[in-house]
C-alpha cells in the first residue's frame, strides 16, 4: 500500500483554506447587510457567526488534511487497482483493470506549482463511475497511466 | 445484392407534415408571449413583442431550410443521412453495424400521421441517427430493409448458393415474430395492474385535481352552502364531524388519484407485447403515444423484480430490465413483464435470462434495526421541532415516535442478500419491494463503505457498481456485519476476477 505525495496536504490546506474565505464573506455579507435589514429581533451579535466560521475553517484546515492523508491509501496490484480512504466514513473501492473505459492525468494550478497530478479511472459504472488518485508525482502518474492503458482491454459492458 | 425496396436508393426527404409539426411544438412558447402582451395587456413595452417577432421571422425559414437540407437514403449497404444548412453533415451508417430500429410515436405525432425511426449501433454516438419524421408506410419499410438485410446475411452464411427473394425473406421474418411473442398483456390484467399499482406519486395528482374540482366550487360551494343553511347546528359542531370531513376529503383524493393511476396506466400499457427475437428483446406499447423499445440482451445488467403489499398479496408481480447505454448515453430501466403471477414470471424471466433464486435470504444485522431509527428519529426531530416550538398545540405528533421504530423494523425485515456462484441477488423495501438479480461478472468497481455511526456498531455496507442507470443502480447489501461484509466484498472480487480470467482463456 503506498501513500500519497505529502506535499498534497498543502494543497489540501490551501484549499480549505479558499473555501472557508468565501464562505466567511458569504456570511459576513449576511451579517453586516442582510440580517441588520431584514430582521430586526436577530439574537446573536453582529458578526458573530462570521467569527465562527472562520474558526471552523482554520481548525478544518489544520487537521483535516493530516487526518485525511493519513488514511488515504492506494495499491496498483496485478488485476486492479484498489484504494482505502476516508476519515469518519471509511470506503475501500476495487477498479478492475478490465473495466477501465479510460483514463486522464489532471493537474489542477495548485498541482503544478508542487510537480503533482491526479490520475483519473473512468468506467463504465454509475454511482463511483469515476476513482480518482490525487497527489501523485506527475511523472509517476504519467506513467501509470501509460502502464494501464496497456492493460485495457476492448470496453464490453 | 440489391434491395428490395428501389426507391430508397435515390435520397428522400421527410415527410412534408413534419413541418407542421415542428412549427407547433415550436410555437407555445411564443403564443404564451403573445397572450401576455397583447390579450392580457400585463406589459405595456412591444420590446417583448417584437422579439417574438424576430423570433418567428427566424424559425420559419430554419424549419424550412432544415427541412429542404435533410434527406436521407438507404444504398446496399448503407444508410446515409445528410444534413445542415452551411455546414453539411453526412453520417454513414453500414446496415450491418446496426443493432436496433426504434419507432416511437407520441400523441400529436400520431394525429399527423408521422413517425420518428432511430437507429442504435453497437459503437458510439457517432453512428447512431434519426429520422425525425417519416410516415408510417416509410417507417415500416426502412426498418424491414434493414431487418431483411440482416435476414439475409445470415441466410448468405449459412448457405451461400440459395437465391432467396426479398419476399420469402419478409415472410420468415414475420413468421420468425409472430412465434416468438413471449408475454402479451390482456385488457383484464391491464386494467388490474392499474389498480394495484399504487404509486404515492400519484396522490400528487389526486391532490391536484383536488384543486381543480374546489376551482369549479363542486367541493367549497357544497361546504359553504353547508355551512350557512346549518349556522345554529355549525356552532354545536364538535371536533367529530370536522374530522369526518377531513376524512373524507382525504378518501376523496385517495380515490381520485386511485383513478388517475389506473387511466395512467392503461393509456401507458395499452396492447403490452414483448417478443423474443434472437439475442433482443422487443417491447411495445402504449395508447396516445406509442413505443417500441428494443432490449440488447448482451447490454443486460440486472433483472428486478418488483411488487408492493397490495400485489404480492395478489401474487402479482413485475419483471423490468436494466441495461447499459450505448457510448456515452446513459442506461435504460425497461419494463418487460408488467403484470404476471409469480411462477408465470419467473418461468418467463428464466428464458431471458437464466439465474436461479435462493430459497432463504441471509438478513441483515439486527443492528441495522437501531441504526434506522436512530436516523428517522433525527431527521423527524429536525422537521417537528420548529413545528412544536411555533403551535405547542401539534405535542401530540410526537405519538409518531413508536411508528419510526416500527418502520425501521420493516426495514430490517424486508431486506436480505444471497449470493451463488454466478450472481448477487439483493431484497429491498417495504412498500416497492424488489428483489435485484445481478451478474457478478457485470461488476464495474465495488465498494465497501463504514460511516462513523456504522464504524460504532461494527457494521459496513457493501455498494455493487454495474453500468445500470444511476437512479436504478440502488442495490447494496446494507448493514451487515463488518466481518460479513470483508469476506462478502472479497468473495465478489475472486468470482468477478476468476470469471474473467477463464472467459480469457476460452477465447485465446
Amino acid at each position: 500500500m503506498y501513500s500519497l505525495d505529502p506535499a498534497i496536504k498543502i494543497i489540501w490546506t490551501i484549499n480549505i483554506i479558499l473555501r472557508t474565505l468565501f464562505y466567511t464573506i458569504f456570511f459576513a455579507i449576511l451579517d453586516f447587510f442582510v440580517i441588520p435589514n431584514f430582521f430586526y429581533d436577530w439574537i446573536l451579535p453582529k458578526g458573530i457567526s462570521t467569527l465562527i466560521i472562520f474558526i471552523i475553517g482554520v481548525i478544518v484546515a489544520v487537521v483535516y488534511p493530516y487526518y485525511y492523508y493519513k488514511y488515504w491509501k492506494f495499491s496498483v496490484r496485478e488485476d486492479e487497482v484498489y484504494i482505502e480512504r476516508g476519515v469518519l466514513t471509511r470506503v475501500k473501492t476495487t477498479a478492475p483493470y478490465l473495466r477501465i473505459q479510460h483514463l486522464d492525468v489532471v493537474q489542477s494550478v495548485l498541482d503544478r506549482m508542487y510537480g503533482l497530478g491526479k490520475l483519473v479511472i473512468y468506467t463504465a459504472g454509475t454511482r463511483g463511475a469515476d476513482v480518482t488518485i490525487p497527489g501523485l508525482p506527475i511523472e509517476y502518474a504519467e506513467q501509470l497511466r501509460d502502464r494501464l492503458k496497456n492493460v485495457t482491454p476492448e470496453d464490453e459492458v | 445484392m440489391t434491395t428490395p425496396y428501389e426507391e430508397y436508393i435515390e435520397p428522400r426527404k421527410l415527410h412534408p407534415l413534419t413541418l407542421v409539426y415542428r412549427l407547433f411544438t415550436n410555437i407555445p412558447g411564443l403564443a404564451l408571449v403573445f397572450y401576455f402582451v397583447v390579450v392580457e395587456k400585463q406589459s405595456d413595452q412591444y420590446f417583448y413583442l417584437i422579439l417574438s417577432l424576430i423570433g418567428l421571422l427566424l424559425l420559419f425559414p430554419s424549419i424550412v431550410l432544415n427541412y429542404i437540407f435533410f434527406n436521407f437514403q438507404i444504398t446496399p449497404k448503407e444508410l446515409v443521412i445528410r444534413s445542415g444548412i452551411i455546414a453539411k453533415r453526412q453520417r454513414s451508417i453500414p446496415l450491418e453495424k446496426i443493432q436496433n430500429v426504434n419507432i416511437n410515436q407520441n400523441f400529436i405525432q400520431r394525429i399527423l400521421g408521422l413517425v420518428r425511426v432511430s437507429i442504435e449501433t453497437a459503437g458510439d454516438l457517432q453512428t447512431e441517427g434519426a429520422l425525425e419524421f417519416v410516415s408510417v408506410h416509410d417507417a415500416n419499410e426502412i426498418s424491414e430493409i434493414i431487418k431483411n438485410y440482416k435476414f439475409s446475411l445470415k441466410k448468405d452464411k449459412n448457405n451461400d448458393t440459395t437465391d432467396v427473394s426479398p419476399d420469402s425473406i419478409q415472410d420468415e421474418a414475420e413468421e420468425h415474430e409472430k412465434s416468438n411473442v413471449l408475454f402479451e398483456l390482456s385488457w383484464r390484467n391491464l386494467i388490474v395492474y392499474g389498480m394495484v399499482r399504487l404509486r404515492p406519486l400519484f396522490l400528487v395528482f389526486g391532490l391536484w385535481l383536488m384543486g381543480i374540482l374546489s376551482q369549479f366550487g363542486i367541493w367549497e360551494n357544497t361546504i359553504d352552502k353547508f355551512v350557512r343553511d346549518n349556522q345554529n347546528y355549525i356552532d354545536s359542531l364538535d371536533v367529530f364531524s370536522i374530522t369526518m370531513l377531513i376524512i373524507a376529503t382525504i378518501l376523496v383524493t385517495v380515490f381520485l388519484s386511485w383513478v388517475f393511476d389506473i387511466l395512467w396506466t392503461i393509456n401507458e400499457y395499452f396492447k403490452f407485447k414483448l417478443v423474443n427475437e434472437e439475442n433482443k428483446l422487443v417491447t411495445s406499447y402504449g395508447l396516445l403515444s406509442k413505443v417500441r423499445v428494443t432490449i440488447p440482451l448482451r447490454k443486460l445488467q440486472q433483472i428486478t423484480i418488483l411488487t408492493n403489499p397490495l400485489k404480492e398479496k395478489l401474487n402479482f408481480f413485475t419483471l423490468t430490465l436494466q441495461t447499459a447505454g450505448f457510448g456515452q448515453k446513459s442506461g435504460s430501466n425497461q419494463s418487460v413483464i408488467p403484470l404476471a403471477k409469480y411462477e408465470e414470471l419467473i418461468e418467463l424471466a428464466k428464458k431471458i435470462y437464466n439465474f436461479k433464486l435462493p430459497e432463504k435470504f441471509i438478513p441483515i444485522s439486527r443492528k441495522a434495526i437501531r441504526r434506522a431509527f436512530v436516523r428517522y428519529l433525527v431527521t423527524i426531530l429536525l422537521l417537528i421541532a420548529p413545528l412544536i416550538y411555533f403551535l405547542p398545540d401539534l405535542v401530540w405528533v410526537v405519538a409518531v415516535i413508536p411508528l419510526l421504530y416500527y418502520a425501521a423494523y420493516l426495514r430490517w425485515l424486508f431486506r436480505g442478500y444471497a449470493i451463488n456462484n454466478e450472481h448477487l441477488i439483493v431484497k429491498q423495501g417495504f412498500w416497492i419491494r424488489k428483489i435485484i438479480i445481478i451478474p457478478l461478472k457485470k461488476m464495474q468497481t465495488l465498494h465497501l463503505k463504514e460511516t462513523f455511526f456504522q464504524r460504532r456498531l461494527n457494521l459496513a455496507t457493501i455498494y455493487f457498481d454495474n453500468a445500470s442507470s444511476a437512479g436504478i443502480a440502488d442495490a447494496k447489501i446494507a448493514d451487515i456485519d463488518k466481518e460479513d461484509a470483508y469476506l462478502i466484498y472479497d468473495e465478489i472480487y475472486n468470482y468477478f476476477i476468476h470469471h474473467i480470467k477463464s472467459n480469457d482463456r476460452r477465447s485465446q
